[in-house]
C-alpha cells in the first residue's frame, strides 16, 4: 500500500480524486501510483486477459499500462474522459497489438479461451468503494450488450475484444461486408443511446467522470 | 439521431453540408472501427488528421469512443498475482518520467538524514501539492506539530538523543541497502545492454544500417545506427545529435502496421543506445522510426502524427551512398 513507503503525507487516500491522483503521479509520487494500481489494476488486468487470453501476457501488459501512466500521466486529459477509460484505452491498444502480433506466429496448442481463464482465476474481491462502483457499471454495460440482437453484439465483440476488422469479421462469419458494417453501426448506435447515462454519470467517491 | 442510408450502404448519421464532404464521409464510414480500436495505423492517422480540422466530426467520434471505452468495464474482474505489484514498483523505481523531473525514490530517506531533529512523521514529499489537497496535509501535520514543544523538551533528555541516534543509524543502513540494490540493478541492466551489443557486433550475420533524419524532421543533424541480426531477432540502436528526452522506437511492418518496440532516454549529451527485440518481425520489416514519446494520448492515435526524428527504410527505395549495401534482413 501507499503508506508502506513512509513517504506519503496522506492518511486517507480514498479521499483523493482520480484527477489529483494522476497529478501526484506526474510529480513522481510513487505512493499515488500504488493507490492508482490498487484502484484499477484489476480492471486493467481483467480486460487485457479477456483480449489476450494469456495470464502472463496480461500481467506484462498490466505493468506496461502503469509504467505509461507513471511516465506520461501528464498527457491524460480529464476533459476527454475518465482516468479509468484512459487506462483501459491504453490497455486495449497494447492488448490488440499483442493479439495481432501473435496472429503472425504459431499459436500455443494449450492456449485457453479467455472466458475459461477468467472463470478459473480467483476474484479475491476488494473492500474499496471502487469495487462497488465498477460492479454497478458492469451490470449496466452487460445489460446494454445483452439487449442488442445477437448478430450485432457478436460483430461488436469480435471487433473490440478480438481486434478483428469489419473485413475480417465478414470473412470469419461468411457474411457480406455490408451486412457486418450495418450490424456494427446499428449496434453502436444502440449502445451509445443506452450507455449515454452511464457514460455521463459522475461517480463517487473519486469524482470519476466518464464524459 | 438523423439516420439516413448513405450512398455506400451504411448509415449517414448527420448531414454533411458545410464540411469537406469526402473526409467527413470517410469518418462516417469508419467511425465504428475507429472507436472500437481496430483500424490500422494509416487509417487511424487519416481520421485523426481530419478530426483535428473538423470539430463536429471530432465531437461525434469522441462520443463513440467513450461508448466503446466503457465496454471494457463489462469484463468480470479478476485479480492479478501479488507479484505483479512488486515487479511494477521495482520497474517504476528505475523508470524516469516524461512529464515531470523524476524524483528519487529515496528522497524521503535522504530528507530524514538531513533533518535528524524532527520525528519521521514530519518527513514529507517535497513536491508541490495541489491547493485542494492542502487540507490533507494538515491532517498529517496537526498531530506532530502539536507534540513539537513536548519533543523539544524531551530533547533535553539524553535518552531521546540516544534513541534518535539509533533511528538515524537504522535509516542510514536502510539507505545503504537500497543504494546497493540500485547499483546492482543498474550494473545488471548495463551489462545486459553491453553484452547484447557485443554479441551483435561480433556476429557475422549482423547487418548495419544508417538511420537518417527525416526530411522535415525536427532534429537536423541527428544520426543513428541500427545493428540487426536476423538469426537472434535482436537489434541494437545507437543515436546521437538528438534533443534530450524520451523517444520511442517503432517498426513498420510490410502490412503497414506501426508497432512500438521500446523507449529510450537521451540525456543532455544527445546520444543514447538501446537494445530492440525485433523477434519474428525482423523478417518483415519495412522501416524503423524514432519518434519523441512525449505526446502520447489515451488512444495512442496521435502517435502517427509525431514527426520522425530519425528513420530508416528497408527495401528498394533506399538511396544514398551509405545505404547502397543495405538489404532487407
Amino acid at each position: 500500500m501507499a503508506g508502506s513507503s513512509g513517504l506519503d503525507p496522506f492518511d486517507d487516500w480514498s479521499a483523493v480524486s482520480d484527477a489529483d491522483l494522476i497529478t501526484l503521479v506526474t510529480q513522481g509520487n510513487q505512493g499515488a501510483l500504488e493507490v492508482l494500481y490498487e484502484r484499477y489494476s484489476r480492471a486493467v488486468y481483467s480486460f487485457s486477459l479477456r483480449i489476450v487470453g494469456d495470464a502472463q501476457v496480461a500481467e506484462e501488459i498490466l505493468q506496461e499500462v502503469f509504467v505509461r501512466a507513471w511516465q506520461q500521466g501528464g498527457s491524460f486529459q480529464a476533459a476527454r474522459g475518465s482516468l479509468i477509460t484512459w487506462l483501459l484505452s491504453i490497455t486495449h491498444n497494447l492488448s490488440i497489438d499483442e493479439v495481432r502480433r501473435r496472429k503472425r506466429r504459431p499459436q500455443k496448442a494449450d492456449s485457453e479461451e479467455p472466458e475459461t481463464i477468467l472463470a478459473s482465476l480467483p476474484d479475491e474481491g476488494s473492500d474499496v468503494e471502487e469495487e462497488v462502483w465498477l460492479s454497478s457499471l458492469r451490470v449496466s454495460i452487460q445489460d446494454a450488450l445483452l439487449q442488442l440482437p445477437a448478430a450485432q453484439r457478436e460483430a461488436i465483440e469480435l471487433a473490440y475484444f478480438q481486434g478483428l476488422t469489419q473485413r475480417e469479421i465478414a470473412d470469419t462469419l461468411g457474411e457480406p461486408l455490408g451486412t457486418i458494417k450495418t450490424r456494427m453501426r446499428l449496434g453502436m448506435l444502440k449502445l451509445r443511446e443506452q450507455l449515454g447515462p452511464v457514460v455521463s454519470e459522475r461517480a463517487e467517491p473519486n469524482e470519476v467522470k466518464l464524459s | 439521431m438523423n439516420q439516413q442510408p448513405s450512398d455506400r450502404g451504411g448509415f449517414r448519421i448527420r448531414p454533411h453540408v458545410h464540411r469537406p464532404a469526402n473526409d467527413c464521409h470517410m469518418v462516417d464510414q469508419s467511425i465504428d472501427e475507429y472507436a472500437l480500436g481496430v483500424l490500422d495505423a494509416p487509417q487511424r492517422a487519416a481520421i485523426e488528421r481530419h478530426l483535428s480540422r473538423c470539430a463536429s466530426c471530432a465531437a461525434l467520434v469522441d462520443s463513440y469512443r467513450q461508448t466503446a471505452a466503457v465496454l471494457a468495464l463489462a469484463v468480470p474482474l479478476a485479480s492479478p498475482p501479488a507479484s505483479a505489484r512488486t515487479a511494477l514498483m521495482t520497474r517504476i523505481a528505475a523508470t524516469p518520467q516524461t512529464a515531470a523531473p523524476a524524483r528519487s525514490v529515496y528522497a524521503g530517506s535522504l530528507d530524514a538524514l538531513r533533518t535528524p531533529t524532527l520525528p519521521s512523521s514530519l518527513v514529507v514529499d517535497p513536491s508541490p501539492t495541489p491547493p485542494e489537497l492542502q487540507s490533507a496535509w494538515w491532517r498529517v501535520y496537526a498531530a506532530p506539530l502539536a507534540t513539537l514543544p513536548l519533543l523539544l523538551a524531551l530533547g533535553l533528555v539524553a535518552a531521546w538523543g540516544l534513541n534518535n541516534y539509533s533511528q538515524l543509524n537504522d535509516s542510514a543502513n536502510a539507505l545503504a541497502q537500497r543504494d546497493m540494490q540500485i547499483a546492482r540493478l543498474s550494473s545488471q541492466l548495463s551489462n545486459e545492454n553491453n553484452q547484447g551489443v557485443a554479441n551483435l557486433v561480433t556476429s557475422p550475420s549482423t547487418q548495419r544500417y544508417n538511420l537518417s533524419s527525416e526530411i522535415n524532421g525536427a532534429s537536423a543533424g541527428a544520426q543513428g545506427v541500427l545493428l540487426t541480426n536476423a538469426q537472434s531477432g535482436q537489434a541494437a540502436l545507437q543515436v546521437s545529435g538528438l534533443p534530450s528526452g524520451i523517444y520511442t522506437v517503432f517498426v513498420q511492418l510490410d502490412n503497414g502496421d506501426m508497432v512500438p518496440k521500446t523507449e529510450f532516454v537521451v540525456g543532455e549529451l544527445g546520444s543514447a543506445s538501446t537494445m530492440v527485440d525485433l523477434g519474428g518481425q525482423v523478417t518483415d520489416l519495412k522501416s524503423v522510426h524514432i519518434k519523441p514519446a512525449t505526446t502520447m494520448t489515451e488512444t495512442d492515435v496521435a502517435i502517427d502524427q509525431r514527426s520522425d526524428v530519425l528513420m530508416m527504410s528497408f527495401g528498394p527505395g533506399i538511396s544514398g551512398e551509405s545505404d547502397t549495401s543495405v538489404q532487407k534482413p
